[in-house]
């Protein structure tokens, strides 16, 4: 029975290891279609896809974007136009600059960022 | 200890809102040869489903578009009947400080599987659930799994039999 639990763990992990090659490709991309649409206008793309970050980055070893994300995704919830503008801007530059600079997690990288944009999200009395 | 299970009896509902993980679930579960996958994006479309189907277990991720995942476990508990009400529930998160844990432990979840996931903790989450099931708790502030995992000697005799009995008979009187 062990060996069928071996066996079966071997190919669940196989899988994951296949999908979290693929996920920072897919980050990337999911990056640049909330930049898009924000160039656009449009809001509800760019708060889908930032949903799509939050729930889908820490399950593939990128908690820090999820982070960031989960902000973001409360700036565009925010209902102030002028406040929502500057802050989009901070927290997009955090966003990129975790997926480029590969600071995946607050220890590898990230703290400095994730406090600097929690503070503030603080400030302007936006809570993620 | 790692306990070993024959997942081939069983049929296994995802409620996983990113289609990513949701295949990657599905794609896991028929690793683990599951006899039947059903995967949804929503608690609301799980919900419906269960209208016309049994699982063996459900896995649901918390943080969901609509209705979360733990509201879901809550909903299952307190509304649903049984068979389904009693169905083992996984739930999946980032997010494992100890609140949540006992948010999701006194709202009747069985077992967190913790984001990142891994091969052998998802395994053991299924396999616990399945083969070594807790006493399942039907009372009126709570339904669900004993919330208590270890066997502690408390030095005097166990007197919540007795409590369920009387709440039981007291209800056969009412009746």
């Amino acid at each position: 029975m062990s060996g069928e639990r071996d066996a079966a763990v071997a190919l669940a992990t196989q899988a994951i290891n296949k999908t979290a090659a693929t996920y920072e490709t897919h980050l990337k991309d999911d990056v640049a279609a909330i930049k898009s649409f924000l160039d656009a206008g449009d809001i509800g793309s760019a708060q889908r896809r930032t949903q799509n970050i939050v729930g889908e980055a820490p399950g593939f070893g990128w908690p820090a974007a999820g982070e960031a994300a989960a902000v973001l995704r409360s700036i565009l919830e925010a209902d102030e136009q002028p406040k929502r503008a500057e802050a989009t801007v901070i927290a997009m530059h955090a966003l990129a600059v975790i997926t480029t600079e590969n600071k995946r997690t607050r220890q590898g990288g990230g703290e400095k960022l994730l406090n600097q944009l929690n503070m503030m999200a603080d400030k302007l009395g936006i809570t993620a | 200890m790692a306990v070993s299970a024959n997942f081939s009896d069983y049929s296994v509902l995802i409620i996983e809102d990113s289609a990513l993980l949701r295949g990657l679930l599905r794609n896991i579960m028929i690793s683990f040869k599951f006899n039947s996958v059903t995967a949804t994006p929503t608690a609301e479309d799980a919900l419906r489903w269960l209208q016309n189907n049994t699982p063996d277990i459900i896995l649901t991720d918390w943080l969901l578009d609509g209705m979360a995942g733990v509201d879901f476990t809550r909903h299952i508990r307190m509304e649903m009947k049984d068979p389904i009400r009693r169905l083992p529930i996984i739930m999946c998160t980032a997010y494992t400080d100890r609140d949540r844990i006992l948010i999701a432990r006194d709202n009747g979840v069985n077992e967190i599987l913790a984001k990142p996931i891994t091969g052998s903790r998802t395994y053991d989450a299924f396999a616990n659930a399945l083969e070594k099931p807790r006493e399942f708790i039907d009372m009126p502030t709570y339904v669900g799994p004993d919330r208590r995992r270890r066997q502690i000697s408390i030095g005097f005799p166990d007197r919540r039999g007795i409590r369920k009995a009387q709440a039981s008979s007291a209800s056969t009187y009412i009746d």
